[in-house]
């Protein structure tokens, strides 16, 4: 079964580079460009993994974040928090709301943010 | 001074009498009696009125050596409570003195500033009536605090509480037994921190980091990413010339983000932001760890990497051990990268009186003697290293200076051209 990813970014170039690396690595990719559209995505399409920034504007990461844990359709999906957003100042924040990883987009290119996914993926079989 | 007259004075008194009666029973007594009954009889008076006096002054003198003490010892209890009740009334931590009951007998300014509360509004009532939180809604904060500190005396949580005029406050709490502070079995005291302050700071910092590091990184993450996606060929087949062109982009974009995120450390770690975590630590494990993290590098490189560490004469040290990791990395990565294949970097310990002092000793390039004072400065990059190295940032050194000197410890150099080089770090035992 093809595994499905969820990507909440309001960068779109961030959202489109992400998504050609993945969909090349044989993920079905869904993106939103703000909390409550990707809140509603969430719901119905159930992916195995979301990836979520925190500096949005409207809703921030955070807040979208203790939504997915309180809603009962979302509560489960694993969340990488996904921001440029230095880990000292968010990281502890981020893990005590539920996310399971922390990953600061400049370090990170496509590929590397890629096989990170895979090897979860992969242990959490 | 008066008082000290007036003893001198009556030790004066008791000699004086004591003279009279003994020039007076001499005289009558001894020298002009003509019975040996009188003489021996004037004697024993004599004696006796020596004795009397004596046994006088030292008791005047002993008494006056426990009002002294006594002096003394009040003068030091009033220093002590003076002391305390300064402690209990201008530490900006609030503290409540509750009898067994619950009911508050004392509480300090803090507690005022903290809650709207006064002291007459506070004292004589309910804990629970004064301090009211959602989470101890039920039983009472003081009881439900009181109850946790049975398992755990060390209890400490966050907690939001509402103000008198209903104003929500975020803080911190903890309970404990007031024995030795109030004198009554039974009496416990609440410690309590605002921490709105503390957090409102919190969203200030993460507000300017958060917005300068976001505003830097979002711009080069797109780059770095776009070039990646490029170099892959995942947007389409490109030319050996396009390759070395984007090669060279994703070269400056790294430098660049490394830059930034070098930048932000030094800003965090001069302004004292960075929070060291000390504790008593073996070193030997920070540098095996560390050493470990770099042999897949070292083996690249073909170069030995040894540690000459023996384990056993090593004392602890108070450090924070995830920083010194960081400044031995810094070095060691630096001693490879300088050192020709086949070279050797070699890790020692040595344990001075005050300090331990870690070497890392290289045969490689070495340093020029007129680059050596300048080394441990911002951007500085020695002449020999850039063909080497150019992703340099010229930052590294000086972060591991800083975080030495954060220790109160000291990081130097020594080195020849083309021979070699020695680092050291000196932290205090």
């Amino acid at each position: 079964m093809v595994k499905s990813l969820l990507i909440i970014d309001d960068e779109p170039a961030i959202c489109d580079m992400y998504k050609i690396k993945l969909e090349q690595r044989g993920y079905k990719v869904f993106t939103a460009l703000g909390g409550p559209e990707g809140i509603e995505i969430a719901k119905k399409e159930k992916p195995s993994i979301i990836l979520l920034d925190i500096i949005m504007p409207k809703v921030n990461g955070f807040d979208v974040l203790k939504t997915l844990k309180e809603t009962a359709e979302t509560k489960a999906i694993p969340v990488f928090m996904t921001t440029n957003l230095p880990e000292h100042t968010s990281g502890e924040k981020a893990k005590s709301l539920g996310a399971v990883n922390y990953l600061v987009k400049a370090e990170y290119e496509p590929a590397m943010l890629a096989d990170v996914i895979d090897r979860y993926l992969l242990q959490a079989k | 001074m008066k008082q000290k007259i007036i003893k001198i004075i009556h030790y004066v008194i008791d000699i004086f009498v004591w003279l009279a009666v003994a020039i007076t029973v001499l005289s009558v007594g001894v020298f002009n009696a003509e019975s040996w009954m009188i003489r021996w009889t004037s004697l024993a008076a004599l004696w006796l009125a020596g004795y009397w006096t004596l046994r006088s002054i030292r008791a005047q003198r002993e008494a006056d050596l426990r009002l002294l003490q006594l002096e003394k010892g009040n003068a030091e209890i009033k220093f002590q409570r003076d002391r305390h009740i300064a402690f209990f009334e201008l530490t900006h931590d609030g503290i409540i003195v509750l009898d067994k009951n619950n009911q508050i007998l004392r509480i300090n300014d803090a507690i005022t500033d903290i809650t709207g509360y006064s002291y007459n509004e506070a004292v004589g009532h309910q804990c629970s009536k004064v301090f009211r939180c959602e989470k101890y809604k039920e039983m009472g904060l003081a009881f439900g605090l009181a109850y946790l500190s049975i398992a755990n005396p060390t209890h400490y949580e966050e907690i939001t509480a509402i103000t008198k005029d209903g104003r929500p406050i975020d803080i911190g709490v903890r309970c404990t037994k007031a024995k030795h502070f109030s004198g009554h079995r039974g009496d416990s005291l609440i410690l309590i921190r605002d921490l709105s302050k503390i957090h409102a700071a919190e969203v200030m910092e993460h507000d300017f980091v958060s917005m300068t590091s976001h505003q830097l990184f979002t711009p080069l993450s797109i780059i770095r990413g776009h070039i990646a996606l490029m170099i892959e060929g995942s947007l389409g087949k490109i030319t050996e010339k396009q390759k070395n062109f984007l090669d060279q982009s994703m070269h400056a974009t790294k430098k660049m983000v490394s830059l930034v995120s070098e930048l932000l450390s030094i800003s965090r770690l001069e302004e004292r932001k960075i929070t060291l975590n000390f504790a008593p630590t073996n070193i030997v494990d920070v540098i095996d760890s560390t050493i470990s993290e770099l042999e897949p590098l070292a083996a690249r490189n073909s170069i030995h990497l040894i540690s000459k560490i023996s384990r056993k004469s090593i004392p602890l040290v108070v450090i924070d051990g995830e920083k010194i990791s960081q400044v031995m990395q810094n070095i060691i990565d630096n001693a490879i990268k300088y050192t020709p294949k086949k070279g050797t970097v070699q890790i020692d310990i040595t344990v001075e009186t005050d300090n331990l002092v870690i070497s890392v000793s290289d045969n490689g390039i070495g340093i020029p003697k007129d680059d050596l004072p300048k080394l441990f400065q911002r951007f500085f990059r020695s002449s020999n290293t850039l063909s080497l190295d150019s992703k340099g940032t010229g930052l590294g050194l000086y972060i591991a200076k800083v975080i030495v000197e954060r220790h109160q410890g000291k990081i130097w150099a020594e080195s020849t051209e083309n021979k070699g080089s020695t680092f050291y770090i000196a932290l205090p035992r």
